[in-house]
């Protein structure tokens, strides 16, 4: 039985001992010693960047900040800019060579963000897919690899991969930072085409390699994972999707009359081959999992690409929705002890109106339209559209995607990675969806789609409406580009929230928020119960100028993405929230008054609020 | 060390291919080199060869049209005279970023987004075996297209292109036997000139001004002493709506379909049309289209073929049904019916819509199998019924095809 708890604290005093009111930073917590990161004075490290980090020292933090404060053409206007070049991040994706001749090369990659170093400070990693033999195999020799890039907490990146031991070879898909064992430290799981790998953070900026103890490994080609509390007992179980029953030289598959009518014209599509059944792993609380997808209730038929867990029906129970491929998606109500339901015709998430299984890639939740309710949003291929359904209570969803605005564009465009954030924090829902065609050669077969595509952003105008505003945003972000994977984040903890790109076969696009005008933001770091680095599933409940917004701690979600576990609310002018209210799952409850605004706040269920290390810029 | 960049070397196609190419190296094994400078250097260019291959029989069942009795007799099985014939093809085709060279020194107004460069060389068969003219070049989709970074879903295709009048192809059609009412009626969905398109809230038009040559790339004496030209327009919904509609127009003068499917000398034309297309869910879709017009307003009726010497008006309209059978009770039984595709067209064109047997009628089944990536196998039967007075004779006939387009 939950225990539930209600404290009022008020926050006003603990922050403002802490903020110091000027534009210096406050005090970060120093970095952990470790391969990656050698113990040195604050001052001293500060002279190591700046003397190895020449090009960056140009895009200067405090310039930046100027540029920040008034928008990059200094008159307020908000822009997303690319800062890749400057980030020194110079991971580049490699689908294993050669042209584009089969599925698996043009599925791409995710990224992940996460404080592997917990000092305050988005690191990066990037699966790296591999050379492969006919049968699949890794072939022999040298591979490309995943990489993990380091924070320097001055708008550049370190790679650190080899340091932290994550360069096994891999065709790697995707990745969740998480924290499974409980020690308070982010693991890193790693899905792949092939075994999976779980890493654990040894807590000195290494990981070891844990896979095979705790059971988690497969042999299919996953995609996209999620760890979430599925039965609440404080520990993290973990969702794989997986994808194809794929080989890059299967006998007996070949591009079927149908496919290449879809313009599959020289390799197979999705459609031709089996699916593979997704797993859902039971956390045992040792350091092993436990299949359980079978007693779980999970459904064999599946092209699984994207996964969230959210709280549908508020009942405090993380329920299940996956995106699949060309198969009905999945919508799984948690019953409690381990048991799902999937109920996604029943709800009306399954397929379109038409009754169509659609090509589900990405998937995200949130409360757009502010009515408390979790809803969800789902990008597709060409010819259909990112679907965006309304929850409207009883596990009733009511696709809405026309009435939103966001359908007209998304017919030619295959939408990829997508992620629900307040770009601009006015306190609403904005969306944010990376395309990229799946055919390098559709630009020489159709007049209206094209292989490279443009992310859109879609800004919430309120009333349910969205608008498309990409090009008010920048040239870097109207760049077209082959999208796959998107994390967001506050990668230079200044309040709003950046973007991470993958682009297949092609370096990332790194987008800094540089948002423009005053509005305020109210950002909460929150642990799980037990010393739990994140707590994933947490419910906030945040009341400023007389509305209120609910948002879930729930960093695993996109396509084959990790986001930012962190929870940020735009406040618009609002000077101070007047309430939070958090909620743990297993029902800890928390309420606190008098939220300042412009802080990092560190929420636990077992200790006091406290501003965290790596502050607002 | 992997380069990430390769060189091509075609030369023919000049600065476009032998700027450098990366995006489809052949892996080595060894990580990416970081470029060095601060800023990166993204692949701007994809671009892609394909060869293709098409073998065409027909077995009539009157004889085929065109050919002389000389040289074939009735119930004779024969290379098909009938577009897409006997043929070898290639194909070049590549889309670019902004940051191309090229797309730089248009000065980021402008941009070269794309360019497909499909040339056949086909086997006529009307012409005799031991003549060169029994081989000639044909293209179907030879263009560069031009954006603007500006708005939206603007764009100008130079070259070759689909006139946009009536239906729009969804996807550009490969090897395809069964072809749009214009075909049966002006001669050719494909045209040389240049195309620009744009949006109108979520629709699209389309202006087109070409030649009217027809798909041959003609030298150019062709088309001044001719005197031929060919205006097209078209409002429509965009191809990737399930449910698509249009007008178009179509003003000038062009060529006469003659009997074998051959261009005469060119006539002065009108064309008014409407289509609708419509994906019933993915397996199955529809079309439909009509169209007025006339040919030889402009006092040139005599050269209109199958007219009487007055400018009449003439009509046609065209439906087709494509179905890909959505049966199987397991996944890999769906698969397998997947493989297989039917199709069923019938066209009539209304040569003058004040005689009562001036129209010729056509109807084909097709089935097609998918045997690999690159292979399907068609067989299409063709019954020509109800022909006009003086334009050919009823007839049957079978035609197979054996079509590779591969890598």
């Amino acid at each position: 039985m939950s225990v539930t708890r209600v404290t009022i604290g008020v926050l006003v005093g603990l922050v403002a001992g802490c903020a110091g009111g000027g534009p210096e930073p406050a005090p970060r917590r120093a970095p952990r010693e470790g391969p990656g990161r050698p113990a040195a004075a604050k001052g001293q490290q500060a002279d190591r960047r700046k003397a190895t980090r020449e090009p960056a020292a140009k895009e200067s933090k405090p310039a930046r900040q100027d540029a920040a404060a008034k928008g990059e053409a200094g008159d307020g206007t908000p822009r997303l800019v690319d800062v890749t070049g400057p980030s020194g991040v110079r991971f580049r994706h490699d689908w294993g060579g050669g042209k584009l001749d089969h599925v698996l090369k043009t599925a791409g990659a995710g990224v992940g963000l996460g404080d592997y170093d917990d000092d305050g400070w988005l690191d990066i990693f990037f699966p790296q897919g591999a050379v492969l033999t006919p049968d699949g195999a890794l072939a022999s020799g040298a591979q490309p690899r995943s990489m993990l890039y380091r924070n320097d907490r001055d708008g550049t990146f370190t790679d650190v991969t080899r340091a932290a031991g994550l360069d096994r070879p891999a065709y790697a898909t995707g990745c969740a930072f998480a924290d499974h064992d409980g020690d308070g430290r982010l693991d890193l799981y790693v899905t792949c085409y092939g075994p999976n790998i779980l890493y654990t953070n040894r807590g000195d900026g290494t990981f070891e390699d844990v896979t095979e103890k705790a059971g988690v490994a497969g042999k299919e080609w996953s995609t996209s994972s999620a760890f979430a509390d599925l039965e609440n007992d404080g520990d993290l179980d973990l969702y794989v999707c997986n994808y194809l029953d794929f080989r890059p030289n299967m006998v007996g598959v070949h591009s079927s009359a149908l496919s290449k009518r879809e313009g599959w014209h020289f390799f197979p599509g999705p459609r031709d081959y089996e699916g593979v059944a997704d797993v859902l792993y039971r956390n045992d609380g040792d350091g092993t999992f436990a299949d359980i997808s079978r007693d779980a209730g999970l459904a064999p038929n599946g092209k699984g690409l994207g996964v969230v867990f959210t709280d549908l029906d508020a009942d405090g129970l993380q329920d299940i929705y996956v995106a699949n491929d060309k198969t009905p998606n999945f919508l799984y109500r948690n019953r409690g002890g381990c048991k799902l339901e999937e109920i996604a015709f029943q709800a009306g998430v399954a397929v379109s109106p038409d009754g169509e299984a659609t090509a589900g890639m990405g998937v995200d939740a949130g409360d757009y339209d502010g009515d408390g309710r979790i809803d969800l949003f789902v990008t597709n291929m060409v010819f259909e559209y990112n679907a965006l359904y309304r929850n409207r209570g009883g596990w009733d969803f009511e696709d809405v995607t026309q009435a939103a605005g966001l359908a007209a564009d998304s017919y030619r465009y295959v939408g990829w990675g997508t992620a629900f954030l307040d770009l601009d924090l006015d306190g609403l829902q904005d969306i944010f969806v990376v395309n990229g065609h799946v055919m390098d050669y559709v630009d020489s077969m159709s007049q209206s789609m094209s292989y490279r595509q443009d992310p859109f952003v879609y800004l919430n105008a309120g009333g349910g409406k969205f608008r498309r505003v990409s090009s008010e945003y920048g040239p870097d972000v109207s760049r077209k580009l082959v999208g796959r994977g998107l994390a967001v984040g506050d990668l230079d903890n200044d309040g709003d929230q950046d973007l991470v790109v993958t682009v297949t076969n092609d370096y990332p696009l790194i987008l800094e928020n540089r948002r423009g005008g005053s509005n305020r933001f109210a950002a909460f770091d929150v642990r799980g119960q037990g010393g739990q680095r994140t707590g994933i599933g947490a419910v906030l409940r945040l009341t400023a100028g007389g509305r209120t917004q609910v948002q879930e701690v729930r960093p695993h979600r996109s396509y084959e993405s990790s986001c930012d576990p962190r929870v940020f609310f735009g406040l618009g002018s609002a000077a101070k929230a007047d309430r939070l209210e958090v909620t743990w799952p297993g029902g800890v409850k928390r309420t606190y008054r008098n939220v300042p605004t412009g802080k990092f706040i560190v929420l636990s269920p077992d200790a006091k609020p406290r501003v965290a290390a790596g502050p607002p810029r | 060390m992997r380069n990430p960049r390769r060189s091509c070397g075609v030369a023919a196609l000049g600065l476009l291919l032998s700027l450098p190419v990366s995006g489809a190296e052949a892996g080595d094994g060894e990580p990416p080199e970081p470029p060095g400078a601060a800023e990166i250097e993204r692949t701007w260019i994809h671009w892609d060869f394909r060869k293709e291959l098409n073998l065409a029989v027909v077995y009539s069942h009157e004889g085929l049209p065109g050919l002389s009795s000389s040289e074939t007799g009735v119930d004779h099985l024969e290379l098909s005279p009938r577009f897409p014939r006997t043929f070898i093809g290639a194909e070049v085709e590549g889309n670019l970023t902004e940051e191309a060279p090229v797309n730089r020194l248009l000065g980021g107004h402008v941009q070269l987004a794309a360019f497909d460069f499909h040339l056949r060389l086909e086997v006529d068969p009307t012409e005799p075996t031991n003549e060169l003219d029994r081989y000639e070049f044909m293209a179907q989709d030879f263009w560069i297209r031009l954006e603007t970074p500006h708005i939206d879903r603007l764009s100008l295709r130079i070259g070759q292109v689909t006139v946009p009048y009536g239906v729009n192809p969804v996807l550009a059609p490969r090897g395809r036997f069964l072809l749009p009412i214009e075909a049966h009626d002006v001669g050719f969905k494909w045209d040389w000139g240049g195309v620009l398109k744009g949006p109108l809230g979520d629709y699209d038009w389309e202006l087109g001004a070409t030649t009217g040559a027809g798909m041959q790339p003609h030298p150019p004496h062709y088309v001044f002493e001719e005197d031929a030209y060919m205006l097209t327009a078209r409002l429509g919904a965009p191809t990737y709506w399930d449910f698509q509609y249009g007008l178009s127009g179509l003003f000038g003068k062009s060529p006469t379909l003659m009997l074998d499917k051959r261009l005469g000398p060119p006539v002065s034309r009108w064309r008014a049309a409407g289509d609708l297309f419509y994906k019933l869910l993915v397996h199955t879709m529809l079309m439909g289209q009509a169209f007025v017009g006339q040919d030889g307003f402009d006092g040139d009726s005599e050269k209109a073929f199958g007219m009487d010497g007055d400018p009449n008006l003439l009509a046609g309209f065209l439906v087709e049904v494509d179905f890909v059978p959505p049966f199987g009770s397991t996944e890999e039984s769906r698969r397998e019916w997947q493989n297989w595709e039917l199709n069923a067209q019938l066209a009539s064109v209304f040569f003058d819509l004040e005689r009562h047997d001036s129209d010729n009628n056509s109807l084909t089944l097709e089935v097609a199998r998918s045997l690999t990536d690159k292979l399907t196998l068609r067989l299409d039967w063709v019954h020509d019924f109800h022909v006009a007075t003086g334009t050919g004779v009823e007839d049957d006939a079978i035609f197979v095809s054996l079509y590779y387009y591969g890598r």
